[in-house]
């Protein structure tokens, strides 16, 4: 008969405690929609700073890396006509650009003995120099005059010369250049000499190829107004990485490809700079509506890029001036590509000390994230708590009915990591968008070359995503453990 | 009064000793300490018999409703013992606690506090989920009770699309799910008119007499003088005496003719 009532109350599954947070959430829309309204701002806010930066590292660094290879191509078609000027080659003998110093061996015809000799000289020139542009302004003047580093130092080869400057030297308390005495003159005896002579030597070198290449163009091609290095790659003659291999050039960076389209777009360019200021000036003027003095090639780029029409017209007014070649579709893509590179150099130029923790954020954005997210916390918490206080009717009730406590604590923090979720996924895509439009502002369609960070961005957003969820479920901590402490006796008050 | 209460269930002694649910021995309730304290209970001893239908009565501030929510599990006493089937409220923890009111002790409110936002038939199967009911045993257990309780069309209803009586009858098709054997009813008619109000008392007493639940129903409604077995008066926190019906029916019939 008598019967033992004490036994442990059955323990609720997750699965079933979600069920009833999300069909108890979806009766309190409005509140649970201020509170994702709330989380929803707080992730967007910090998913665009993440994807952003994300965003903008990427970019600049790619923008860095396309001008890094518009210079290299720049200076491949300029070294292919003319010879390096001596304080390149020094500069280029004492650095590590392995291609180079290939060419410069060649062209110095020594030993690799001797070529490693002359290497260090330039070292040593280098050091001298450096000591010349780091000396104060007004010690500069007294002891070098205005010379350069290479005068200077054929200067002091003098001893009379050199014994004065050593006095001055010792007068405004400076240590010689290079170390020692003993080292500074060992250099202006004996290396700057050898170094002199493998430079003049190197530069004949270079010279002497660079003619051999040009006389691979035909007379009728090379004309008379232009350097031949841009006609060089315009149109390649046969031949000629092999001729360019055979003077000594390292041909391993050449892509001819690359290097006609670089010169093409070089003479296009030329050519529009040249009509703009020249014979086109008036009527593009005129098609444009501004004075003639204020049309540039950025302007006239800015007109073209992007709308067909205006390419058609333009190009027909520069076929006019006397511009071959450039049809609307050529002029458009021209354009397009003066413009990118015109985005290139500034965002490179504009490349800020990148910091690689956290996605690249500065540290007065994470103040921002940590202070916006102090925010919402509190937003969300103040939410819970009310939701709590207007169901003490409805938790208390519960309890009588046989919830546990952890019941009611799961059930609220469900509750929240739900309103987590959704807050979050609105916020994520509304902070993607942000992040994309105002990258796209900033690069244009340079963004397209930050593709390679998508993937890192996309990691950025969830993180943003996770944090929201996390804050959420924190906030609601407090509020899910005062309803879940509350007395069951709630449910016999009347109100 | 309270002794002559105990000399009455004791005068079948065995028999009855068999048959006690609730008991309770010298149940005080304090609130607040030293002069401000205030004693809602002073010294209840009183015995409830399985499967009767007992009526608590007394006026506002009597301590009535904390001599429920005592014997309801749902707060403890500052002296005294409350024994339900025989075991000690006080030595059980949080989650036999929870165990107890979800299984052996049905309640029912004044303000029926039906969850909200939840269909007639989700707010009966609420306390079924708690013990572990699965949800298809659930929902067919939950129809058979609405049907009980005359709501089986309503059963996809909120609260708010129904009426109080209709309400509180959800709410006792609730309280009866997990076949407690001790329904707890707080004023269960305060806020029905007349004729609901009527309706709900008949269904309490069908379910007393059917299922042979243990019905304590606190009151001002006389027409329950009709359908229980006792009352008991409370008054100043103590019990002022309890009548079997048999003996009081003559008088409230009296009273009634007076009016």
């Amino acid at each position: 008969m008598k019967e033992l009532v004490a036994r442990d109350q059955v323990r609720l599954g997750l699965a079933r405690c979600f069920q009833l947070a999300l069909s108890g959430m979806s009766q309190r829309l409005f509140r649970a929609s201020i509170t994702i309204a709330i989380l929803a701002l707080a992730v967007a806010f910090l998913s665009h700073m993440l994807a952003f930066s994300v965003i903008d590292r990427a970019t600049r660094q790619s923008a860095s890396a396309a001008m890094r290879e518009n210079r290299l191509l720049g200076e491949i078609v300029e070294r292919a006509s003319s010879a390096d000027a001596p304080s390149a080659i020094i500069a280029g003998l004492a650095g590590s650009d392995a291609h180079r110093l290939r060419e410069y061996q060649t062209w110095s015809e020594l030993s690799p003995a001797e070529f490693a000799a002359v290497r260090q000289s330039a070292g040593k020139f280098e050091r001298f120099e450096a000591f010349l542009t780091h000396t104060n302004p007004a010690e500069r003047a007294a002891l070098f005059g205005d010379q350069n580093a290479e005068e200077a130092a054929l200067a002091l080869g003098d001893s009379a010369r050199l014994a004065r400057f050593l006095d001055q030297l010792h007068s405004f308390g400076l240590r010689a250049p290079l170390g020692s005495e003993a080292e500074l003159k060992a250099f202006l005896s004996v290396d700057r000499p050898k170094l002199a002579a493998a430079v003049s030597a190197i530069a004949a070198g270079h010279a002497r190829a660079a003619r051999a290449l040009s006389a691979l163009l035909s007379d009728e091609t090379r004309g008379a107004d232009r350097a031949a290095s841009a006609k060089l790659f315009e149109q390649p003659p046969p031949g000629l990485l092999e001729a360019a291999q055979k003077q000594g050039f390292d041909t391993s960076r050449w892509s001819l490809t690359a290097l006609q389209a670089f010169a093409l777009r070089a003479r296009d360019r030329t050519n529009v700079e040249h009509a703009i200021i020249g014979a086109a000036a008036t009527e593009l003027a005129r098609e444009l509506d501004r004075p003639a003095a204020e049309l540039s090639p950025a302007v006239v780029f800015g007109y073209v890029d992007g709308n067909s029409a205006h390419a058609v017209r333009i190009s027909a007014i520069l076929n006019r001036a006397g511009v071959s070649g450039l049809d609307a579709a050529k002029l458009e893509l021209l354009a397009h590509d003066s413009i990118f590179a015109e985005r290139v150099e500034r965002a490179a130029g504009a490349e800020a000390p990148v910091s690689n923790a956290w996605f690249g954020i500065s540290a007065r954005n994470s103040w921002l994230v940590l202070l916006s997210f102090l925010v919402c916390g509190v937003g969300v918490a103040n939410a819970m708590l009310m939701s709590v206080g207007e169901r003490f009717a409805e938790i208390a009730t519960m309890k009588c009915l046989g919830a546990l406590d952890g019941f009611v604590m799961v059930l609220f923090l469900f509750e929240a990591a739900i309103q987590g979720v959704i807050g979050g996924v609105i916020g994520l895509i509304l902070g993607g968008i942000l992040a994309l439009a105002r990258g796209f502002a900033e690069f244009g369609t340079l963004l397209g070359s930050a593709h390679g960070a998508f993937g890192q961005s996309l990691i950025a957003l969830l993180v943003a995503l996770g944090l929201g969820v996390l804050l959420a479920a924190l906030s609601a901590v407090g509020p899910s453990f005062v309803a879940a402490r509350l007395s069951p006796m709630e449910a016999m008050r009347i109100d | 009064m309270g002794t002559e209460a105990h000399t009455h269930s004791s005068s079948s002694e065995v028999a009855a000793e068999q048959a006690v649910i609730i008991r309770t021995l010298g149940l005080e309730k304090t609130y607040g300490a030293g002069e401000a304290a205030t004693h809602a209970l002073s010294g209840v001893d009183s015995t409830i018999v399985r499967g009767e239908f007992i009526a608590v009565m007394g006026p506002s501030g009597s301590g009535k409703s904390t001599y429920f929510n005592m014997i309801g599990a749902l707060d403890a006493p500052s002296r005294g013992r409350i024994l339900i089937d025989e075991v000690d409220v006080a030595q059980l923890s949080a989650v036999e606690l929870a165990f107890l009111r979800c299984r052996k002790i049905g309640y029912i409110f004044q303000s029926y506090n039906l969850i909200r936002y939840m269909t007639a038939l989700e707010n009966v199967t609420v306390p079924m989920t708690f013990a572990g009911v699965g949800p298809d045993d659930a929902r067919r257990r939950g129809m058979a009770l609405l049907e009980l309780v005359g709501l089986g069309e309503r059963w996809s209803h909120r609260p708010l699309e129904m009426s109080g009586g209709q309400q509180q009858r959800v709410a006792i098709a609730r309280s009866i799910c997990n076949e407690p054997r001790i329904l707890l009813a707080d004023e269960p008619t305060a806020n029905l008119d007349f004729k609901t109000g009527q309706d709900v008392l008949d269904l309490l007493q069908k379910i007393n007499r059917e299922r042979g639940v243990t019905i304590v129903c606190s009151t001002h409604d006389h027409r329950l003088l009709n359908v229980c077995d006792r009352i008991m008066w409370i008054r100043d926190g103590k019990v002022e005496r309890v009548e079997k019906r048999a003996d009081i029916a003559i008088r409230v019939g009296s009273i009634r003719e007076k009016a």
